[in-house]
């Protein structure tokens, strides 16, 4: 399974890092690949490209703010959380989608 | 640049005595202002309860971090404050807060410094690293922690 993810919040220097970072520990830990992308005050980092969407199997979006470039993930199944959420449990956040995965 | 060398003494406190959450942003602006990382304490305060109102910053585990982005600032800092008494903060798991770490950035983009902050944040994610910090009791442990963290990956 391959799964990428978005993560922004407003001020864009703490939490949508620290979201990023448990969304990569927890697929991690469950053995599944997942590529996540930071819109941050950074600018955007490690960027979903084209190629990362036609074998992704699903996307997630935590974010409390509009994030850039939103319709490309139009053909993917895509779930969206606040960016808090997988701050308390990125786990449950990955569950969740790949629940709705079937 | 490691963040070790970020540590500022004049930012740490390991027993603020405050009452509430204004009483902590009183302080702490006031701690960043004499520290020269802000040139006015009003703007930060402003900022920073801007950021306030769009979401909780209590992170869980007594620990808040409350933050802003603005023209005022100077220089990327931040606040390792213990207090002394829990407060009442909105936080992720509804508990009082006792460990205030108050991020200040600049508005610029692209700056190593805005980096070691978000990398502060993600280190906080770290039972050891949160917990070794919020147990500390002199500076000489707490750079001790921030050599000694785990690399995020």
């Amino acid at each position: 399974m391959y799964l990428v993810a978005v993560c922004s919040c407003p001020v864009g220097i703490a939490h949508t890092y620290m979201a990023a970072a448990n969304l990569k520990k927890a697929a991690k830990k469950k053995g599944i690949e997942i590529k996540v992308e930071t819109q941050g005050a950074q600018g955007v980092e490690d960027e979903i490209t084209q190629e990362d969407l036609k074998r992704a199997d699903g996307a997630i979006i935590a974010s409390d703010v509009k994030i850039k470039g939103m319709n490309r993930f139009d053909d993917v199944p895509t779930m969206s959380f606040k960016v808090n959420e997988p701050i308390k449990n990125a786990e449950a956040v990955i569950d969740e989608l790949v629940e709705a995965l079937g | 640049m490691n963040i070790a060398e970020m540590v500022d003494k004049r930012l740490i406190s390991f027993d603020l005595d405050a009452g509430n959450k204004e009483e902590v942003f009183k302080s702490l602006a006031k701690m960043m202002y004499e520290a020269g990382k802000v040139t006015s304490e009003e703007e930060y305060m402003k900022g920073l309860y801007e950021r306030e109102r769009e979401g909780c910053t209590g992170m869980g585990n007594g620990i808040a971090m409350p933050h802003c982005k603005s023209d005022c600032v100077k220089a990327a800092a931040f606040t390792l404050v213990k207090l002394k008494h829990p407060i009442e903060w909105e936080s992720y798991d509804d508990q009082p807060v006792d460990y205030i770490i108050m991020l200040a950035a600049p508005n610029t983009s692209d700056n190593i410094h805005l980096k070691m902050l978000s990398a502060l944040a993600v280190n906080l994610m770290d039972d050891d690293f949160r917990n070794g910090l919020k147990d500390a009791t002199d500076f000489g442990q707490i750079i001790h922690i921030f050599k000694n963290k785990k690399e995020e990956e």
